[in-house]
Order: C-alpha cells, then structure tokens, then sequence
C-alpha cells in the first residue's frame, strides 16, 4: 500500500461520524429547534446549508489555524487558540460537548499514533473537536485542505444522523442532502482566521434553553 | 479588529469615572469630546456610582462616521451608562466606507459598569461596523446589554440595510470570557433561515458579569435565570436564554418578533442578577430627552 493510500485510509477512519468519542451523542441544538417545530424536514437542507455558511466557517478557520500550529507547535498558542474559541461559543452545552469531544478526539488519535504533540496538547489543557483534529491533521501529515474539509464533512454527517432521529428523514433523503451540500462544505472550508465571523443567535438559544426541555435524545 | 481609520466625522469622547475618597461617590471626568459625541453631566446615584448619558449630536450615526468612545472606570468606582434614544444608523452614501464605532471600556479593580443603551436601529441601505471592548480588573462587574431592531418597522423596513458587523470582545484580568464577530448582509444571506434568526426580528445580547465569582455560583444563577427565562418565552414571539461562559459570566439571549418585549425582559433578567451579585435594586437610568 502507497504512503498516500495509507494516509487516505486514516483521514477516512478519524473522519467517520463512528468513530468511538460520542459524537453520535450530541445534537448541538437541532434537537430543541426541532422541538419547537422551528425545523423541519422541508427546511432542514437549507438550515445546514446556512449553518455550514456560518458556525461551519467559524469552525472550519479553527481547524484550520489548528492544523498550522503543528508543525512548530507551542502549547501557548494551542491554549490560547481554544480560549478564543470557548469565548465564540457562548451556549454552555455546546461548547461543553466540543470540548469534550475534542479531549477524547486527542485522547484516542494519541492511542493510535503515540505524538507527542498530542500528549503535549492533551495536558495542556482543553481542546474543541475542530481544533484537536486540525491538530491531529496537521502532526500525522495529513493535507491542510483535505483535513478541513474531512472535518466539515465528519460535523455535516453528525448533524444529519441526528436530524434523522428527531424528524421523518429518510435515508435517500439523508444520503441526497449530504450529496447536495458538497458545493457548501467546499465555501466553508474556504475560511481562515480566528476573526472569522458567525452569526447563528437561534441555534445558540436553542441549545441554552436544550437543558430545560422535558424529553431528552441528546447530551445536547 | 479593525480600528477608526480615516473618516468623514471623526467624533471623540473619553470619559473617566473616579471614585471620590472621602465622599465614596464616583466622579466623571471628561478627557476630551469632540462633536458629535458629548456628554452634558454625570449624575451621582444613590449606590455611589454616577450615571451619564452618552449623546450623539447627529441624532444618529451618519455614513462615513467614524466614532470612539473611551471609559475608564476607576477601582471601586461604578458607572451607570446609557445613550439618550435608539442609535439611528443612517443609510450610507454610494461608496462611502462603513460608518464605525469603536467603544473600548476598562474596569478596575472592584470596578463596575452597567452599559445600557437603547436599540440600534439600521436604516435600510446603512453600513455600519461597530466594535466593542470591554476589560475587566479583579473583582469588576459589568451588565452591558445590546439590541439590535430589524430597521424603521413603521417604514416597513425589515433586514433592508447593506451592512451590519458587530465585532464584540468582553475580557476578565487579560482572557477571553465572550467573543462576538458578526457579519450580516440581509441582501445575500437571508436572516430568516433557522440556523441565524428564524421567525424573530430582534435580538438582544445581556452579558451578566462579576470576575472571581465562583462557578457554582454562576451555575445557580443560570438556573435561576433560565427559569425566568422559561417563563419568557413564548414560541414564535419571543424566547429567552441564559448560559454560563467561560468565565466569570453569564450571557442572556433574547429573541423576538417585537422590540418591547425585549426591553422588558432584559429588565427582569438586570433585576434578579443584580439582586444575587450585589444584593442591590436594579434602577433603570433616568433618561433625558
């Protein structure tokens, strides 16, 4: 097997929506805007696509500037990196589950490759999930651009997966959106920089008011 | 952030609050101000703080402004701000750059600062970019609250300006607690989709703030807060939420198809807070019209 396949294959494997870190856990507020009847499936594609547009630029300039602190990595810049992005996320339960999902992200790409850089980031404090996979993307080589992209797609699929167990979504449905919403995936992953802006006001309510709905799918 | 350039009007105001030894009453000094900002007087408040109205000579903020507000508010001193009606933003001429405001705020040590101006309004065909920083020492306190109206409802006009950038930083000794960087062009992004504003109009943003407060403590007034905000809200009119930050804060979010309920609800969320962090009464600033 060529480098290139081998690395292909691990993107691939660290991109899967099934990989062991509970993602398949957490809604990120689609489930309290589905609640309210404020999401639907005839809405649904265009929610993600103005979600991608903007929470997904946000994320995907992170994953990004993560992905560059890799090569020369300084545990300074690491931390410094995800409290600007803990600060960008004001809805509790949201940041709390990025941040959890990025500890065991590291947790386990450090029980596979063993780099230090990542144990240095793990003991250097939290990381988000956009931030320890540029991370991780960038110390075992992967392309700048593809890991964005891989990690647009990984937060797309979650997003999906969980929109279909809180409303009539059928699977070729899924599969459709997924397909249609590749041309937005490539805009978000455009995006560089920390100032890069977001403005996504009723998902972040909704996920500060997920805590008090009365039936519960998801962590959050 | 960027920061103002070279502008049509380029309005000054720096403003110092003090807290004066011997009465225990804070003391505003005016550094400098320069049209269209002024300030006419500070008013001392019974909790020893003083309330001063920020004015805009232009009754708005017109295209091609460029606009800076300083405030230091001094350790142990305590500010009440507010402006004298809703900040008009003008519709920008063709080619002019975005109107800006920069507002920077620094609280010493046990300072605090309760920020509480009106809505801001963008006219349709307005550019408008305002920056917002707040730092905040040991011990300081802030209630900064921000809404933003959807344009001239009574004109009809809905989401019709070109450009309405917020970019907002609140800070405890030297970290990030909140970080706002908002871009909206109603033209090409729709702000009626569900992933930004749905069904409401306005938004408004209540940041509750105390640095060295412990986080259980946060985490009980959240739940108190959230209760109120539950009690708030009613879907597709108006819906309330509050969640802890990092750090040393909560963030109140307020969403809704009319502006008075807004108001409204940002008073309760003010009183209950106040209550819990200071043990005092909220008092609304008396306005000067």
């Amino acid at each position: 097997m060529s480098v290139e396949s081998a690395q292909l294959l691990r993107l691939l494997q660290l991109s899967d929506s099934a990989l062991p870190i509970g993602a398949v856990a957490h809604s990120f507020g689609v489930e309290t805007l589905a609640a309210d009847g404020l999401l639907g499936v005839e809405s649904l594609r265009g929610f993600l696509e103005d979600y991608l547009a903007e929470a997904g630029r946000m994320e995907a300039a992170f994953c990004r500037a993560a992905h560059r602190l890799a090569g020369g990595f300084a545990l300074e810049m690491w931390i410094h990196l995800n409290r600007r992005l803990s600060a960008r996320k004001p809805a509790r339960e949201s940041r709390a589950a990025s941040l959890t999902l990025g500890r065991r992200f590291l947790e386990l790409v450090w029980g596979l490759s063993e780099r230090s850089v990542l144990a240095a980031a793990l003991e250097g404090g939290a990381g988000h999930h956009s931030t320890a996979f540029g991370l991780a993307g960038g110390v075992l080589g992967f392309d700048e651009q593809a890991t964005v992209l891989a990690w647009l797609q990984q937060s797309l699929t979650g997003l999906i997966s969980a929109s279909q167990r809180l409303m009539p979504l059928g699977q070729s449905q899924a599969a459709r959106m997924q397909c249609d919403l590749k041309p937005a995936l490539v805009r978000a992953a455009a995006a560089t920089g920390e100032e890069t802006p977001a403005f996504t006001p009723l998902v972040e309510l909704a996920s500060m008011r997920h805590p008090a709905l009365g039936t519960r799918l998801f962590i959050s | 952030m960027k920061t103002v350039e070279r502008y049509r009007v380029e309005g000054r105001l720096r403003l110092r609050f003090e807290r004066h030894p011997a009465a225990g009453q804070t003391v505003v000094t005016v550094g400098e101000q320069h049209p269209p900002l002024q300030v006419i007087r500070g008013f001392p408040l019974d909790n020893g703080g003083a309330l001063v109205h920020l004015h805009n000579l232009s009754g708005g903020v017109l295209g091609g402004d460029g606009l800076r507000v300083t405030m230091e508010v001094g350790p142990e001193a305590g500010a009440q701000v507010t402006s004298t009606g809703a900040t008009r933003i003008y519709r920008s001429r063709s080619g002019a750059p975005a109107a800006v405001q920069v507002t920077e705020i620094r609280l010493g040590e046990n300072a605090w600062m309760e920020y509480l101006p009106d809505p801001v309004i963008p006219f349709a065909g307005s550019r408008y970019r305002q920056e917002t920083r707040i730092e905040m020492g040991p011990g300081a306190g802030l209630f900064w609250w921000e809404t933003v109206a959807p344009g001239r409802e009574a004109r009809r006009e809905l989401f019709d300006y070109e450009l309405l950038q917020i970019e907002s930083e609140v800070a405890a000794e030297g970290q990030p607690v909140a970080l706002e960087r908002i871009r909206l062009e109603p033209g090409a992004r729709p702000l009626s989709s569900p992933a930004r504003l749905g069904p409401y109009r306005y938004w408004a943003t209540f940041y509750i703030c105390r640095v060295g407060v412990e986080a259980a403590r946060w985490a009980a007034l959240e739940k108190q807060l959230e209760e109120l905000a539950g009690e708030l809200t009613r879907p597709s009119e108006v819906s309330w939420g509050v969640s802890a930050l990092v750090a040393d804060g909560l963030m109140v979010r307020g969403l809704s198809v009319k502006g008075r309920e807004i108001t409204s609800g940002l008073m309760v969320f003010w009183r209950t807070a106040k209550r819990e962090l200071y043990g005092q009464e909220a008092i609304a600033p008396r306005k000067v019209y």
